[in-house]
């Protein structure tokens, strides 16, 4: 899963909109009149989310370690979901996550992140009030766009997501050029970012290795031992799930780890995904 | 030893970076390291930034690479005017959700038509196809769209009716491809409007000052062998990727961006 970034799904959308029967929205109109009165959806925040989206992860554990009060709303993009009608109107990117608060919608993790954490008065160091700290923070946000998040979408897709669910074949040279890119980025993560440090920004937990775990979730579920030969990324790890609290990391990772079992995709759906599938090449 | 910023104006990030600390009059020894002449590959800047790349800040001890982190820093260290980074909650947003777009959108297509157009056949002396350059004009074009039609719209400015670090950082990109003779603005009377405006707000004078390199691009001196060993590798690394996005893109055409919902939105 790619969620935004990198990884838009661009097809043919279906002209249905599964987004009634998961989320809070309306039901198509021929149906209206057949169905028992629907309680308007809550006007409170609403977190437009896909679990098997790295950023969405981010965002959830988030909102819920903060204890923010939110209505989750359920977009399945490998069903297409992202390309509903109602789904358009709250994130016209056609992307997960995204945030609705009332009237203001929000499209873009960071800044999803960034505004639940000053709304909501989140303790100083998941965005630190000290300059240089925050820098910091601000410089992993920045750099991961085109780093390590596209090394783990990639090794995400290519390991698993295009041969067990598309019954693609990747090349094996492709895969390998993949995996060597993402070890480059891993030694940056822990050379650059991490250092000596017990995050990636400093002595506490902050939203950057927040993003920098559930990215690298992606590859892990693929089956790719990355903490393996890494013990100081490892002991990074285990630092960031106590922090974050055990139960809620792993709820938070229960789809994706679950993602090599998917059944693999019928004829029609592979057609869809076929653009998105080369992309991740 | 004062604040120190390494740039080249020949790079979108290090434009942004010079005009808001010009504007601001910010304090700052300006560090030239000339990607053209490879000094971002020598033992000396890699001292200060092991990436080998630009912008990056010095603040004493205090060493700060990615351009909009040091945007904000610098916005915060100096405690600018509001707008460039409001303190409202919805205002900030915005800005935060255009810088964050950006990186894997604009940024990446104003890049590489850069690079197509001019930078790899005039500095690099390497061909770059007429199809390969018609995709690239192709997917900047999709991303101008989005530009215009999820963050501009009617506004006067990309987030609101002041101009903020996001107008900086998105005018700054599309001068790449106008450096490379690319008519972004022909046929875009409403981004057209917007330019002259961030142009007024950021004061002309200052505008050209920064862009002055960029719009010289075409008249690069070709690499020396030496440099050019060192550098291509690292371009078509970076381009080739992207070029698979764009090829399957263009295979794609039912694709999202053209059928984007309008200013009704």
């Amino acid at each position: 899963m790619g969620g935004e970034g990198v990884a838009g799904l661009w097809y043919l959308e279906p002209r249905t909109s599964l987004g009634w029967v998961t989320g809070g929205t309306r039901p198509p109109p021929f149906l209206s009149s057949v169905l028992p009165a629907v309680p308007a959806p809550a006007m409170g925040l609403e977190l437009y989310l896909d679990l098997l989206s790295q950023p969405c992860r981010a965002v959830y554990i988030f909102a819920r370690k903060n204890r923010i009060p939110f209505e989750l709303r359920t977009v399945e993009v490998l069903k297409g979901q992202n390309h509903s009608d109602d789904f358009v109107q709250v994130n016209p990117l056609r992307k997960v996550p995204a945030l609705k608060d009332g009237d203001f919608t929000l499209a873009e993790s960071v800044a999803i992140l960034l505004y639940l954490a000053r709304k909501y008065e989140a303790p100083d160091h998941w965005y630190p009030q000290d300059l240089q700290a925050r820098a910091r923070v601000d410089e992993y946000l920045s750099w991961q766009h085109t780093a390590l998040r596209v090394s783990c979408t990639r090794a995400m897709w290519q390991k698993m997501m295009l041969p067990v669910f598309l019954g693609q074949r990747v090349p094996p040279e492709t895969l390998e050029t993949t995996l060597a890119a993402l070890d480059r980025c891993l030694q940056l993560l822990e050379d650059m970012f991490l250092k000596g440090q017990d995050f990636l920004a400093g002595p506490r937990i902050s939203v950057a290795d927040l993003v920098a775990i559930t990215e690298l979730m992606h590859p892990v579920s693929a089956g790719c031992d990355i903490f393996k030969s890494r013990p100081k990324l490892a002991a990074w790890r285990q630092r960031v799930e106590a922090a974050v609290g055990e139960d809620l990391f792993r709820e938070a990772h229960a789809a994706i780890m679950k993602a090599k079992d998917l059944p693999p995709a019928d004829t029609a759906v592979k057609e869809k995904l076929k653009p998105l599938a080369q992309l991740f090449m | 030893m004062g604040l120190e910023l390494y740039l080249d104006l020949l790079s979108q990030p290090c434009r942004a970076i010079y005009i808001f600390a010009k504007k601001n009059r910010i304090p700052f020894e300006l560090r030239t390291v000339d990607l053209r002449k490879g000094q971002h590959l020598s033992d000396t800047f890699a001292h200060v930034n092991p990436l080998q790349k630009v912008p990056v800040l010095k603040d004493g001890d205090f060493i700060l690479t990615e351009s909009v982190a040091i945007l904000l820093y610098l916005a915060r260290q100096y405690k600018v005017p509001d707008h460039w980074y409001p303190r409202d909650l919805q205002a900030c947003a915005r800005v935060d959700e255009y810088l964050a777009w950006q990186h894997t959108a604009l940024r990446r297509n104003c890049l590489r038509a850069l690079w197509h157009k001019v930078m790899l056949p005039v500095f690099l002396g390497e061909p770059v196809s007429p199809e390969m350059l018609a995709t690239t004009l192709a997917e900047l074009d999709m991303a101008l769209q989005v530009l215009e039609g999820k963050f501009l719209q009617d506004k006067a400015f990309l987030t609101g009716p002041h101009i903020s670090l996001a107008d900086l950082v998105a005018i700054t990109e599309l001068m790449h491809p106008v450096g490379a003779g690319c008519q972004v603005f022909k046929g875009r009377p409403n981004l057209a409007a917007w330019r002259q405006r961030v142009e007024a707000a950021v004061g002309e004078v200052l505008f050209q000052e920064a862009h002055e390199v960029i719009l010289k691009a075409k008249d690069s001196q070709p690499a020396d062998p030496t440099l050019k060993q060192k550098m291509l590798p690292k371009v078509l690394a970076m381009i080739q990727r992207e070029a698979k996005i764009s090829r399957e893109r263009k295979e794609a055409p039912s694709l999202s961006w053209g059928r984007w919902p309008g200013p009704t939105l």
